[in-house]
């Protein structure tokens, strides 16, 4: 409960940090989807992978982000990454090329191309994880709930209440804090009481996990009330025109920023789109000559 | 004129007992008045129906001459701003400055004006400094002088602090006294009624109304009440230090009044033999 270290916002001031949130949401959004588009060349897709996996780094030194919340992320993906060995490697897929056999296990042909295949999956898990890693660590919460606000503001054409969202939305991340300090309260309190958090079996455990969630949500609605009196006394009145004090803005480097994106996005689907209906694009064997092994 | 106009007011959570039974009241404009009580007297509901949070079963509330009703509720907690308890739950904004300007956003003021006015009143309270500052990181203290700031920055003419100081360590404390000095030197125009525990706190103010059972059984000067030993035996409340010092001073048979300060009997005590 206390590892909260992932992707917490880091306050610096850099290039990455000055983008406008929309922007950055936007860029981090076509990011993700050019990694999970899928080039059938394998070469191909290797030299694509491994460019938008450099940039990733880049960025990631540009905002200033410690790589060792990376690995740390990582270190919980093992039980994952093992999963998808197991799947890839026992799972029997038509598309293997049946000459590509690594080894045999007991008479059934382990497939190179599954390895391959486990191993693309992995990687772009990694690089999905970079990306939220950059985009909440280099965006203040509050910011990207202005941001989502301001993507479902077309969605009041249909009454959709978003700025009843966005302030939900809002208070909820304003009282995380807070009630993360009272979950410790609770606990030691109810430690103290004898209650044991730490050891016996499942039902022992659900049980004493009962004796925290149950205070803490008594206090939490407790809170909910005196906060709603709190907002109502100031005037607050979600249906009536209320003006704002944060603006978004979009500069110069928003533009560059969104301008790499469209680029990394749209050459990615150009060579998806080539590749698939003209001709194979095998950048391996047109820079060094080579024919690739499978 | 009268700022707070109260008119046999009843109220009760429960259908068969009254927490609040038949009070009248009138508070001047500019008067600093107490209220105390042990718990469950009704100060809290006192000041919950005052701006609308809970709607009255009888009498009549008038707040600057104007009628509280459904309709111009809007208006009437425009000119009532209240600070509660716990600093925490009613610290909106992600930041200091994001929280002063929820007041104003909620009245619709320009961007160009709130700017000006979340650092103006930041500053009256103390907290210019922590501007971009988030919750977790204040004291006590410190957020319930930004709650202050949230309530002064609409304008009110009338402030309840409805046991504003009662979470605080000491020192947050005297802060706040020292601010609600400040504000009465600043706008003598502006009222003050603060719901408290702290006799300390109540001694300051011009007026004390004693609450009990829901019924106002008295209000007068801070200095009479306390003075008045039947009532303070009946009630069970306790007396602020500087009233008892007094009290063993004319025991010891020094001449002191009300107007005497407590430096004043230092000088008198060290000169004793």
């Amino acid at each position: 409960m206390n590892n909260l270290t992932f992707g917490r916002y880091s306050p610096f001031n850099t290039f990455v940090h000055r983008l406008d949130p929309r922007n950055k949401l936007f860029i981090m959004t076509l990011l993700l989807v050019s990694i999970f588009l899928r080039v059938d060349t394998w070469s191909t897709a290797l030299i694509f992978t491994g460019f938008l996996f450099l940039f990733l780094v880049i960025t990631m030194i540009i905002s200033k982000i410690n790589f060792i919340n990376l690995f740390k992320s990582l270190g919980a993906m093992w039980v994952m990454i093992v999963f998808l060995l197991i799947i890839y490697i026992f799972i029997p897929n038509p598309n293997y090329d049946p000459s590509h056999i690594a080894f045999y296990i007991g008479g059934y042909g382990v497939n190179y191309d599954a390895f391959y295949q486990s191993g693309y999956i992995i990687f772009r898990l990694i690089m999905m994880i970079m990306i939220t890693m950059i985009l909440t660590s280099t965006t203040k919460p509050m910011d990207l709930t202005y941001a989502i606000e301001w993507y479902l503001t077309p969605l009041k054409l249909v009454k959709f209440p978003s700025h009843i969202v966005a302030m939900t939305l809002s208070i909820a991340l304003r009282f995380i804090p807070t009630l993360l300090d009272e979950t410790h309260r609770i606990m030691k309190a109810q430690a103290s009481r004898g209650v044991d958090f730490n050891h016996g079996g499942l039902i022992k455990r659900l049980s004493a996990i009962v004796s925290l969630i149950i205070p803490l949500f008594v206090s939490a609605i407790g809170r909910s009330e005196e906060l709603s009196n709190a907002m109502e006394a100031r005037g607050y009145d979600p249906y009536g025109k209320r003006s704002r004090y944060r603006v978004l803005r979009f500069g110069w480097n928003d533009l560059v920023g969104l301008l790499i994106g469209l680029v990394i996005f749209g050459g990615l689907l150009a060579a998806i789109i080539i590749d698939k209906n003209f001709i194979k694009i095998d950048l391996i064997y047109w820079i060094f000559g080579v024919k690739p092994l499978f | 004129m009268k700022s707070v106009e109260i008119k046999n007011l009843v109220y009760s959570y429960t259908d068969n007992s009254p927490v609040l039974k038949g009070i009248s009241l009138d508070i001047e404009e500019g008067e600093y008045v107490s209220i105390v009580g042990h718990n469950g007297c009704g100060k809290s509901t006192l000041c919950k129906l005052m701006i609308g949070l809970l709607i009255k079963d009888s009498g009549e509330i008038l707040i600057n001459g104007l009628t509280l009703d459904k309709d111009n509720l809007q208006q009437i907690r425009k000119k009532v701003a209240i600070v509660f308890q716990n600093p925490d739950n009613q610290f909106i904004g992600a930041t200091v400055e994001d929280d002063i300007a929820f007041s104003l956003e909620n009245d619709n003021v320009a961007r160009s004006d709130m700017e000006i006015l979340v650092k103006e009143y930041a500053a009256k309270v103390g907290m210019e400094n922590f501007l971009t500052k988030e919750p977790s990181f204040l004291s006590g203290g410190q957020k319930q002088r930004v709650a202050i700031a949230d309530a002064l920055v609409r304008k009110p003419d009338i402030l309840i602090l409805d046991e504003a100081t009662s979470m605080l360590d000491p020192n947050g404390k005297k802060d706040i006294l020292n601010l609600i000095k400040k504000m009465r030197e600043e706008n003598p125009k502006l009222t003050i009624i603060s719901i408290t525990h702290d006799i300390e706190e109540a001694y300051l103010s011009d007026r004390i109304i004693l609450l009990h059972e829901g019924e106002i059984v008295l209000s007068c000067l801070p200095s009479e009440l306390f003075n008045n030993r039947e009532v303070i035996s009946k009630y069970n409340l306790s007396v602020p230090f500087e009233v008892l010092l007094k009290q063993k001073c004319l025991e010891l048979g020094l001449k002191v009044t009300e107007k005497t300060t407590i430096e004043e009997i230092g000088e008198m005590l060290w000169q004793l033999k």
